[in-house]
């Protein structure tokens, strides 16, 4: 039977937490098994896109003022502000021929998992364009996925709360968008659920119980990652650390 | 070798394309006089594998309408979406003569 292994990862700096999510994709597609992981970005960061360009995307030098880090993904999409207590971050790395083959239908597939732990929450919650969950017409989660080793990789974000303050600091609004990011966005504690981190995290483990059920596959609750998700993870660490890989666009 | 250099002239276009809803999709190509693709480069907020980049080398010499027929096939292969706005981009950086 297939195998769905879920870890809660808790906080970790946003090179190692970027790391760890390629180095899930690796694991999946190799090994045909899907992890899933739960953390947040602690010190604060900013991802950006894989295809973004870094000096329209964010404003380093407020960043390097306010401490808060600046990462490119390896997926898509765009910049995003991490706080470590305002926000949960889910990733799942799954073998290419679980999912379907457009991107659209693969997020739709993967955020059914998400959407079902909002459901659990009480939050009305659905789907807007390719990638984003608004509630109330605001962006509660966004989220980004890539292809790669066999494996789709997706990752995103569940705001508890927006930090608009430092958001409209570190990241840039690119010319041609039209709207600073921060009006977009909200908390789901801003929109008056009464959600923790830890009610939140007990919903995702919940849903994912019967995500895996639709992919045919048994949930596995483990404590951590393969052995080997680490050290592939401690060998991926310097890439997303380096000056090359933040700065190649 | 002034031969050389006007062979060589090239133009810069730029594309920023956002629709409602859609992802911020920015381009840039680089093109001869004789319409020759020497760079085609795409940016933005949308969605791909991250092999786009090695595979959109292959376009480099070739001529606009050869290139967006690669292309066509390169978005597919590498899972690019929205790939209508992103196609719609570099029909707008491959309009040539």
């Amino acid at each position: 039977m297939r195998r769905v292994t879920l870890t809660v990862y808790g906080g970790g700096d946003a090179c190692t937490q970027m790391a760890l999510d390629e180095a899930m994709a690796v694991y999946a597609g190799l090994r045909g098994e899907a992890l899933l992981r739960l953390y947040w970005f602690e010190p604060p960061a900013v991802t950006v896109g894989y295809f973004q360009r870094l000096e329209e995307a964010v404003d380093m030098g407020e960043a390097e003022r306010l401490g808060v880090w600046v990462v490119r993904r390896v997926t898509g999409g765009g910049s995003v502000y991490h706080d470590p207590s305002a926000e949960l971050v889910y990733s799942a790395a799954v073998p290419e021929e679980w999912l379907p083959g457009s991107t659209r239908e693969a997020f739709r597939e993967i955020l059914s998992w998400i959407l079902d732990a909002l459901d659990r929450l009480g939050v009305e919650a659905e789907l807007s364009g390719v990638n984003d969950i608004v509630v109330k017409g605001r962006k509660v989660s966004g989220n980004a996925q890539a292809r790669l080793y066999g494996a789709v990789l997706q990752h995103g974000t569940i705001l508890l709360e927006a930090r608009r303050d430092v958001m409209e600091r570190v990241l840039r609004v690119p010319r041609g968008k039209g709207w600073k990011p921060s009006e977009r966005v909200a908390g789901l504690r801003d929109l008056g659920y009464n959600v923790t981190r830890e009610k939140l995290i007990e919903a995702l483990v919940e849903a994912a119980r019967g995500w895996a059920k639709r992919l045919d596959a048994e949930l596995v609750e483990a404590d951590s990652l393969p052995r080997v998700v680490y050290r592939l993870g401690d060998a991926l660490r310097w890439r997303y650390c380096s000056r090359e890989w933040l700065t190649r666009r | 070798m002034q031969q050389g250099m006007a062979d060589q002239e090239v133009t810069l276009i730029e594309c920023r394309l956002r629709r409602t809803g859609g992802k911020l999709v920015e381009g840039y190509a680089r093109i001869t006089r004789d319409c020759r693709v020497l760079e085609l480069r795409l940016e933005g907020e949308f969605f791909a594998d991250p092999e786009l980049d090695e595979k959109m080398e292959e376009v480099r010499g070739l001529d606009a309408e050869e290139t967006l027929k690669r292309l066509e096939e390169i978005l597919q292969e590498t899972h690019a979406e929205p790939y209508d706005d992103i196609l719609s981009c570099a029909k707008r950086l491959l309009l040539c003569g």
